[in-house]
């Protein structure tokens, strides 16, 4: 019966999960963000202006990390040629753990690497995984708790808002 | 003063009377269970009828030594590694009763139920516990149920004698989850207000591979404001619920294994805080 009541609860909780919501921020400006990537390129916010961002905070022991990982490949493929880009921020895992990772699940998007959690307490992330939308001049304009299959329509309808128009 | 005038002077006569009956019925009911749990290390059922009304069934791990282990359930699961470790923690002689708190209420294994544990039955738990077993007491509990066991423990302490209250050696937290509300990304986290309501030893251990990890020091500064002596440990290379993991890595298997050894580790340091 426990097992029973433990199982149903589970998946009560996996549905619930995968009911996210993009939430306008309300909070104020852009932390600063300069991190390396796996290949010791560094790379910073600023770099990105012009761009819509989605910044986000993941790491491979997190699972709707993991699940979600294949629709923000699906995202960036539907946005191509859109200035659009994705910076998946590490949570201080090795780049051993992530190359392992990467071998497993295909992410094609810029990897960052924040070793000692400065972006982290910086952006103020509790969660894994935990995204932020940023508007072309490197503003937040969204965020979200928790996983996502980013290509659904309604995700790419709000991340079309923030495109410069044609 | 006796044992007797101090309980008296707490509460009413009528009520005295009340809780030593239950204690000498509970007291013959544990003796027997001990007497069945040769040999060491098997749970023995029994139960606890709080002053609610609710029945709260309790696995007792017998063991020789003056110290003993109040485990409450982990919202993750279903307390197998739990028991696991009670088990090898009663055979090298530190006692360990689990109570099921969420099974007395008919809740699920999830962070939830475990919000809905009453505090006030937590304080009437270590109260007979301190009581039934006349040994030195340490809390143990992970996740979501660090709030209402902290609660509870606050509410004990405030009604305890000098004398009951040197029994509580403090609190050993897995992976505590003490945030008021769940924290919004890009927003200060809150804590709940039992973090700084809590004013005994309290001892963390933090999984390397959980964003808990980064924010340990925060929760310490406020533990310490609240008047805690506080320490703590990062487990590497595990996941914040390593025990209780669906998928455990080797890591988190061996550190499974370790279970019994790092609440022996952290009794030493709490002892020493105190």
């Amino acid at each position: 019966m426990k097992k029973l009541i433990f199982f149903i609860s589970c998946l009560f909780l996996l549905t619930s999960a995968q009911a996210q919501d993009l939430k306008p921020w309300k909070g104020g400006p852009t932390p600063p963000l300069a991190l390396n990537d796996l290949n010791g390129k560094p790379h910073k916010l600023e770099d990105y202006r012009g761009k819509v961002v989605m910044v986000q905070f993941w790491a491979t022991y997190c699972p709707p990390c993991i699940k979600e990982m294949p629709s923000m490949v699906r995202l960036e493929s539907r946005l191509a040629g859109k200035p659009f880009v994705i910076l998946a921020v590490n949570m201080g895992e090795t780049k051993n753990e992530i190359l392992d990772f990467q071998k497993k699940v295909n992410m094609d998007f810029t990897v960052l690497m924040d070793n000692d959690g400065e972006a982290l307490a910086a952006w103020k992330v509790f969660v894994a995984p935990s995204s932020f939308l940023l508007d072309t001049q490197g503003n937040i304009r969204y965020t979200m708790q928790g996983g996502a299959d980013w290509d659904a329509p309604e995700y790419v309808a709000k991340i079309s808002e923030l495109l410069p128009p044609k | 003063m006796s044992h007797h005038r101090t309980i008296s002077l707490r509460y009413t006569r009528r009520y005295a009377i009340r809780v030593y009956s239950m204690m000498i019925f509970r007291l013959f009911s544990l003796s027997l269970a001990f007497a069945l749990c040769i040999p060491s290390g098997w749970a023995a059922p029994v139960s606890m009828r709080m002053s609610t009304g609710t029945e709260i069934s309790l696995r007792i791990f017998p063991g020789v030594g003056n110290t003993l282990m109040l485990g409450f359930p982990c919202d993750e699961g279903l307390g197998t590694q739990e028991a696991r470790a009670s088990q090898s923690l009663a055979r090298l002689g530190m006692e360990a009763w689990l109570p099921d708190m969420l099974g007395a209420h008919g809740l699920p294994p999830v962070p939830s139920s475990v919000e809905q544990i009453p505090p006030e039955e937590v304080a009437e738990i270590i109260d007979q516990t301190v009581k039934l077993s006349g040994k030195r007491v340490v809390l143990v509990t992970t996740g979501r149920g660090a709030v209402p066991i902290l609660q509870g423990a606050r509410i004990w302490l405030d009604r305890a004698t000098p004398q009951d209250r040197a029994a509580l050696i403090g609190a050993i937290l897995f992976s505590p989850d003490l945030y008021s509300v769940k924290p919004a990304p890009g927003v200060e986290a809150r804590y709940h207000k039992i973090v700084a309501q809590t004013s005994m030893p309290v001892f963390i251990y933090q999984g390397q591979r959980s964003p808990g990890r980064w924010w340990l020091e925060h929760l310490k500064v406020e533990f310490t404001r609240g008047g805690s002596r506080i320490s703590s440990k990062v487990l590497p290379n595990v996941r914040g619920f390593f025990y209780a993991a669906q998928d455990p890595t080797d890591e988190e298997r061996a550190m499974t294994e370790r279970l019994p050894e790092l609440i022996l580790d952290a009794i030493k340091q709490l002892e020493s805080a105190q």
